[in-house]
C-alpha cells in the first residue's frame, strides 16, 4: 500500500474516534449534570475537566471569558477555529477518506460523507444549538454505522490493520485521559451516597462501559473501575485492550515477531502490552494515578511516532534533493494537513483538466 | 456475413533502413458484392500514403519512408458485408463448346495465358484432360479439378516460399493455399477456361476448420461468359462464398501481393515478418 | 401527448427527440411513452432522489472562486439522449479515423516531419503552438502512440450532421460522470433500460486498464499501473479516484513517486515499488521540474528522463497538446487526407486563422457573427460569442487578436442540436453537445456512449460545466430495428 494511503487511513480512523469519543463524553456530562440536580450550581466543575481531556483548555479560555455548559459544548462540538471540534474532526476524516476514496469500500465512503453532509447542514448546527443532545448521539451513531460497515466491508489486509491501529491508539489515549480527571478524585467511596459516585459512574459511561462494568463487578469501586479501564484486556475500550490489539495489528504488518531487528514500533507496543499485563492496580496507585498515566500518555505517543516512522517516511525514500520535508506537527495531526497547502492547492486547481 | 477485419504486419529489420518504397493490396475489392462499410489503412512510421488503380482494378496503397527505421507495420481495418453468388447453387449449364465460341476479349485474355508464376506445360495440359474426363459442363470441370487438386496436393506450410513457381509444385504436390490457387489456374487454363488469382482473407466460423484463415488466403476464380467470376478455393475443396473475402485479383500472386517493395539497407537488414489477422462476424 | 411534454417546442433547431412539435422520432418511441406515463410531480421525485445520491456519494467536482473550494454535484438530466445504431457506427468510424490520423500526425511531429516537408502543415503553426514540446523530439514512445485517451467533442448543426468541435487530446475528463450517470439511470429507471437495447458502457474501466497494460515495457508481465492526480483540491479528483478505483489500481499524487536510477517508484508501507505506467492527469507543465516548470510541486523529478530510456510508460504521452491547438485543429481534414489516403468522416467546424492575414481580416470585419477562441484554452474560457457580445468586449477582443493574431481562430455560430430537459415541472429545449471517450491501445476503441453536456441556461450554447453546464446518460442502441 501507498505510505501516504497508509497514511491517511490511520488518521481517518483516528479522527472518527476522535469525534465519538467527544460526543460520548459530552453526552454522559451533560447526564452527569441532571443527575447531580442541586449540587450542579458550579458548572464549571464539570466542565472544566473536560477540557483538561482535550487538552484545549488554553485554546478554550483564548475564546472564552469563563467556562459555561454552553460554551464548553459549542467550544467542542461546531467551532470552526477549534481544529479539535467534532464538526472538524468528522470533516478531516472525510477529506482524509476522500484521498483514498479507491481503498476503502463505497458504503464507508458514503457514511463517512454522509454524516460531515449532516453536521455541516443547516439543519445539523440548528440540532446542535437547540437540542445538543440529538445531535451528539447522532454523531455517535455516524461513528458505530461507519465502524460497523468498515467491520464487514475491509478485507483483513493492510487497510483493516491500519484503521484498527488509528482507532485503537486514540481510544487508548482518549479512555486514559478519562482516567486522569478522575485521578485527582477521591478513592474511597464518601460515606454519603450522593453526588461522588455520580462522577465515577459518569466515567464508566463516557467509557461506554457502565453495562459492561456492571456485569464484571456489582459494585462501582472506583479501584475496580480504574482496573478495570486501564487493565483489562476484554473490555474495548479499554487501554489495555486497545494496545492488545495494536500490538496484533503490528505483528502482522512486520510481517514477524522476531526478536533480532524488531521494527521500533512493534517494540513499543509489545513492550507496553506486556507491562500492563504484568500490572497490578495496586502498583498503579502507589505510583499515583496521574504519573501512570502522564507516562502512558508519553509511550502512546511514541508509538504513534514510530508507526509514522516505519511506515509513511522512510528514510531511503526520502527526495534526493532533500528539498520537501514533513513539518514535525504532522505526526500529531493527521495525514491530510501535512503538507504547505497553498501553493500545492493552487497548482491542484490550475491543471488544465480538458473539463465537462 | 457482417465481417469486421483486423490485420496487421510487422517488419522488424535487423539494422536501420531507409527509402523503404511499398505497394499494398489490402483494401477489400467492392466490386461484386462485398460491400466496404469501413476501410483504414494505417503505416507506421508516418508516411504520405496515396493509391492507384491497378490493370486489374485493384486498388493500390503506396508510400514511402525516406528517414532511417528500423520497423514497419502496416495496420489494415475494414467491416463489410459478404454475400455468397452461389445463393442460387451452382453455374452449371456453360459448356465448353459456349466458352470457345465466345471470343475472348482483351480483359479476358491475359487469363488464359502464362503468367509469372504460372505456366500451361505439356503435364498440365494432361492432367487437366484427364480430370475433365469428357465432361462438357465448364463449371462442373472446373469443380473436378479443385477436388483434383484437393485430394492429390499435399497442405504443408513451410516447404515453398512466397515466389514458388507452378512446375515446382505440379513435381512436388505439396504446398499452401498460393500454391493450390496457381496449380488451378494453370490447368483451368490448359483447358481454355479463363482463370484469375485472388487473395484475400478467409473467415472461419465456430464449426470450420478451414486452412488459410490464420494469415492472407489465396483462392481462384474462373470465367463464365454472360455470367461473371466464381470462386473455388482448392485448397479447402470449397466454393469461395459468403467466408471469403476479396482483396486483390491477378493473373498470379505477383499480380495480388498483399505487401511489396524494397528498401536501402545493410546487407542482412532483411527481418523479421510477423501477422496479426483478426476477422470477427458482427451479424447473428 | 403528457403534460411533461405538451408545451414543447423544437422550433428552429435540430432537435434531438421531436421533427416537429409533438411528432417524435422513432427511436425516442419507447422512452417517451415511458417517461410520459409520470406525472411531473413524480418526475421531479425521481429527478431529486438522484440528485441528492450524488450529493451523498461525493459524485461532485469542486468550483473555486472563493477561499473555500465548493463541491458541487454535476447538475444530471434524467432524460437520456438516444443514439440510433447506425449514426453511432458512422461516429465510431469517424473517431478512430480521426485519432488514427491525430496519432500519425504526433507521431510525424516528434520524428522525421515529413508533413511539414511535404509542405501540407506549415512548420510555424506546428512550431509555434504551445503545447509543442521539442524535448520529446526523436523519443520513441510505445507502440507510436501519442494520445491513448481521447474525449472528442462533436456537436450537431442545424441540419443534423456532426462536427467536431474540439479533440481534447490532453488529459479530457468526464468519463466517470459518464459511468455514474448510467448507474443512475438503472436506478431510476430500471425497466426501461431493461426493456432497449442500449450497448452498456460499464467495460471503460477494464478498457482502460487494457489500454495502459498495453504499454508496458514488453518483459513486464504484470505490469503496475497508477493513476497520477494533482491532488484533492484538482476540480476532477473524483474522476482520478473513480478512475482508479473501476481500474483496481492505486492513485497517486507526486510525492508518492520517486525516481531512483532512472525508474519511477511509489513509496509504499512495504518499501518502494516499481511503477511501470502512469495514466497521467497533470499538464506537461507540472509534470518534470527537471525539465518543465521549476516549481512544480506536482510533479515527479526525473521523470521525463525515466520516460526516455523507456523505463516508464506515460498515457497520454507529453506533448499531446499540440494537437489541439485550435489553429492545428484547422488542419486535421489535410493529415486525414495525408497519412490515411481518405475524406474526413466526421466534418470539422470551418475555422478561420488569425495567423493568416486574409483570414484575419475576415475575422475582425465580421467579429459579431463569429465565435473567437484563443487556440490554447479549453473549457469554454478564453472566448467570445460574437452575436452575443456587446461592442465594448468585440473591441477589446479585435485589439487582444491584431495584438496576437496566432493564438486566435474564429468559427461560425453553430446553430447546435437542442434536447428536451426538465425544468421546474415540464420540458424545454437546451443545447446539447457529446463527448464519446476513446481508447488507443492494441487497437483504437471507441465506448458505446458517452457524456453528453448540456448548457441549462435558456438559449446558452456553453456546455462546460464549470460555465453552467449539466450532463445526460447517451444510450446508444444496438440494433435500430426495435425503436426506442
Amino acid at each position: 500500500m501507498l505510505s501516504r494511503v497508509a497514511d491517511s487511513i490511520y488518521w481517518m480512523a483516528r479522527y472518527v474516534e476522535r469525534a465519538e469519543n467527544l460526543s460520548r463524553l459530552l453526552l454522559s456530562t451533560q447526564d452527569l449534570l441532571l443527575d447531580a440536580g442541586a449540587e450542579a450550581a458550579d458548572e464549571s466543575q464539570f466542565w472544566g475537566p473536560i477540557l483538561l481531556t482535550t487538552g484545549d483548555e488554553e485554546a478554550y479560555a483564548d475564546l472564552y471569558p469563563e467556562i459555561t455548559g454552553e460554551s464548553v459544548v459549542e467550544f467542542l462540538t461546531v467551532r470552526e477555529d477549534n481544529p479539535n471540534s467534532i464538526i472538524n474532526c468528522i470533516s478531516s476524516a472525510r477529506e482524509n477518506a476522500r484521498t483514498v476514496r479507491d481503498q476503502i469500500s463505497n458504503e464507508m465512503w458514503e457514511c463517512l460523507n454522509g454524516l460531515r453532509l449532516f453536521v455541516e447542514s443547516a439543519d445539523g448546527r440548528e440540532m446542535c444549538r437547540a437540542q445538543s443532545a440529538v445531535f451528539h448521539e447522532r454523531v455517535l451513531r455516524g461513528s458505530y454505522e461507519f465502524q460497523g460497515i468498515a467491520d464487514c466491508t475491509t478485507p483483513r489486509g493492510e487497510v483493516w490493520h491500519f484503521l484498527r491501529m488509528g482507532t485503537c491508539l486514540e481510544r487508548a489515549d482518549k479512555t486514559s485521559r478519562l482516567l486522569d480527571t478522575c485521578s485527582a478524585l477521591s478513592r474511597e467511596m464518601p460515606p454519603h451516597p450522593a453526588a461522588r459516585p455520580l462522577r465515577w459512574s459518569a466515567l464508566l459511561r463516557s467509557c461506554s462501559a457502565w453495562h459492561a462494568f456492571q456485569a464484571h463487578a456489582s459494585r462501582p469501586d472506583p479501584v475496580k473501575i480504574i482496573e478495570y479501564l486501564l487493565l483489562d484486556e476484554t473490555f474495548p475500550r479499554s487501554v489495555a485492550c486497545c494496545i492488545a490489539e495494536v500490538h496484533a495489528a503490528l505483528l502482522v504488518l512486520c510481517g514477524s515477531g522476531a526478536l533480532n531487528d524488531m521494527p521500533a514500533p512493534l517494540r513499543h507496543a509489545g513492550r507496553l502490552r506486556a507491562d500492563l499485563a504484568y500490572t497490578t492496580v495496586s502498583e498503579v496507585l502507589g505510583t499515583g494515578l496521574h504519573e501512570v498515566i502522564d507516562q502512558l500518555q508519553a509511550r502512546l505517543n511514541q508509538i504513534g511516532e514510530t508507526i509514522f516512522q516505519t511506515f509513511v517516511l522512510y528514510p531511503d525514500a526520502q527526495p534526493e534533493s532533500g528539498a520537501t520535508r514533513l513539518p514535525e506537527a504532522s505526526v500529531q495531526r493527521g495525514a491530510f494537513h501535512t503538507w504547505n497547502q497553498d501553493d500545492i492547492m493552487a497548482q491542484q486547481q490550475q491543471q488544465q483538466q480538458q473539463q465537462q | 456475413m457482417r465481417l469486421r477485419v483486423f490485420h496487421r504486419t510487422r517488419y522488424t529489420y535487423r539494422a536501420p533502413v531507409r527509402e523503404n518504397h511499398n505497394e499494398v493490396r489490402l483494401r477489400p475489392a467492392t466490386a461484386d458484392k462485398a460491400r466496404l462499410e469501413f476501410f483504414l489503412l494505417k503505416v507506421n512510421p508516418p508516411a504520405r500514403l496515396r493509391h492507384f488503380r491497378d490493370p486489374w482494378l485493384n486498388y493500390v496503397h503506396y508510400f514511402d519512408i525516406v528517414e532511417p527505421h528500423s520497423e514497419l507495420v502496416i495496420e489494415a481495418q475494414s467491416t463489410l458485408r459478404t454475400t455468397t453468388p452461389y445463393a442460387d447453387g451452382t453455374p452449371d449449364g456453360t459448356t465448353f463448346t459456349a466458352l470457345a465460341t465466345s471470343a475472348p476479349d482483351d480483359m479476358l485474355r491475359p487469363f488464359l495465358a502464362s503468367s509469372r508464376y504460372v505456366e500451361i506445360t505439356p503435364e498440365a495440359w494432361r492432367l487437366a484432360l484427364d480430370i475433365r474426363d469428357g465432361r462438357e459442363d465448364v463449371f462442373d470441370t472446373a469443380q473436378a479439378i479443385m477436388r483434383h487438386i484437393n485430394r492429390e496436393w499435399t497442405y504443408a506450410p513451410n516447404t515453398t516460399n512466397a515466389s514458388t513457381h507452378m512446375r515446382e509444385v505440379m513435381e512436388t504436390k505439396c504446398g499452401v493455399c498460393q500454391d493450390f490457387a496457381h496449380v488451378m489456374l494453370g490447368l483451368c487454363r490448359a483447358l481454355g477456361i479463363p482463370a484469375r488469382y485472388v487473395s484475400g482473407y478467409l473467415y472461419n466460423s465456430a464449426g470450420d476448420h478451414l486452412r488459410g484463415a490464420q494469415a492472407s488466403h489465396a483462392w481462384c476464380e474462373v470465367f463464365l461468359p454472360g455470367r461473371g467470376w466464381f470462386g473455388l478455393d482448392p485448397t479447402n475443396d470449397t466454393l469461395a462464398d459468403d467466408r471469403h473475402i476479396k482483396i486483390a485479383t491477378g493473373r498470379d500472386y505477383h499480380d495480388a501481393a498483399p505487401v511489396s517493395g524494397d528498401f536501402q539497407g545493410p546487407v542482412g537488414a532483411t527481418g523479421a515478418l510477423s501477422v496479426e489477422l483478426e476477422i470477427e462476424r458482427l451479424d447473428r | 401527448m403528457s403534460a411533461l411534454f405538451s408545451q414543447y417546442q423544437p422550433a428552429g433547431f435540430f432537435d434531438e427527440v421531436f421533427h416537429a412539435p409533438g411528432d417524435a422520432r422513432p427511436h425516442y418511441d419507447g422512452i417517451l411513452e415511458s417517461i410520459g406515463s409520470l406525472s411531473p410531480s413524480e418526475y421531479g421525485h425521481r429527478q431529486r432522489a438522484v440528485d441528492t445520491a450524488f450529493l451523498r456519494q461525493g459524485v461532485t467536482f469542486t468550483v473555486y472562486g472563493d477561499d473555500q473550494g465548493t463541491e458541487r454535484i454535476f447538475p444530471f438530466d434524467l432524460m437520456p439522449r438516444v443514439i440510433p445504431h447506425a449514426e453511432w457506427e458512422r461516429i465510431e468510424s469517424g473517431l478512430i479515423q480521426r485519432i488514427t490520423a491525430l496519432n500519425l500526425f504526433l507521431n510525424d511531429v516528434y520524428h522525421g516531419q515529413q508533413i511539414i516537408t511535404d509542405g501540407v502543415v506549415p512548420e510555424e503553426l506546428v512550431k509555434s503552438a504551445s503545447h509543442y514540446r521539442p524535448e520529446l523530439r526523436g523519443i520513441q514512445v510505445p507502440h507510436g502512440i501519442y494520445i491513448h485517451v481521447c474525449g472528442t467533442d462533436l456537436v450537431r448543426d442545424a441540419d443534423g450532421e456532426y462536427y467536431v468541435l474540439e479533440d481534447n487530446s490532453r488529459c479530457p475528463s468526464g468519463a466517470s460522470y459518464m459511468l455514474e450517470n448510467r448507474n443512475a439511470m438503472k436506478r431510476a429507471f430500471p425497466g426501461l433500460l431493461q426493456s432497449l437495447p442500449v450497448r452498456p458502457v460499464d467495460a471503460y474501466g477494464s478498457m482502460l486498464r487494457e489500454t495502459l497494460a498495453h504499454l508496458a515495457p514488453r518483459e513486464v508481465i504484470d505490469p503496475v499501473i497508477v493513476v497520477l492526480t494533482p491532488g484533492v483540491f484538482n476540480s476532477a479528483y473524483f474522476e482520478h479516484c473513480y478512475l482508479a478505483r473501476q481500474m483496481g489500481v492505486p492513485i497517486v499524487e507526486g510525492r508518492d513517486l520517486i525516481v531512483r536510477n532512472s525508474r519511477i517508484f511509489m513509496r509504499t508501507t512495504d518499501g518502494l515499488r516499481q511503477v511501470h505506467v502512469i495514466y497521467r492527469r497533470i499538464d506537461d507543465d507540472f509534470l518534470d521540474p527537471h525539465v518543465f516548470r521549476k516549481d512544480s510541486l506536482l510533479g515527479v523529478p526525473g521523470i521525463v528522463d525515466a520516460y526516455r530510456k523507456g523505463n516508464v510508460a506515460l498515457a497520454n504521452s507529453i506533448g499531446t497538446g499540440v494537437a489541439d491547438d485550435k489553429a492545428v485543429y484547422a488542419c486535421v481534414p489535410k493529415m486525414i487526407k495525408y497519412y490515411l489516403d481518405q475524406e474526413p468522416i466526421l466534418k470539422n467546424v470551418p475555422t478561420y486563422l488569425g495567423v493568416d492575414p486574409k483570414e484575419c481580416e475576415y475575422i475582425l470585419a465580421t467579429l459579431e457573427n463569429l465565435v473567437v477562441k484563443a487556440v490554447n484554452e479549453s473549457g469554454g474560457y478564453g472566448m467570445l460569442m460574437g452575436p452575443t457580445s456587446t461592442k465594448q468586449e468585440r473591441a477589446d477582443f479585435a485589439e487582444r487578436i491584431k495584438a496576437n493574431p496566432r493564438n486566435y481562430i474564429a468559427q461560425p455560430v453553430l446553430a447546435l442540436s437542442r434536447h428536451p430537459v426538465f425544468v421546474d415541472d415540464h420540458f424545454e429545449g437546451r443545447h446539447v453537445d457529446l463527448r464519446p471517450y476513446v481508447l488507443y491501445g492494441d487497437r483504437v476503441r471507441v465506448v458505446p456512449g458517452g457524456l453528453t453536456r448540456v448548457a441549462l441556461r435558456k438559449g446558452s450554447l456553453v456546455v462546460n460545466s464549470s460555465q453552467g453546464g449539466g450532463s445526460k446518460d447517451t444510450w446508444v442502441l444496438w440494433d435500430d430495428q426495435s425503436s426506442c
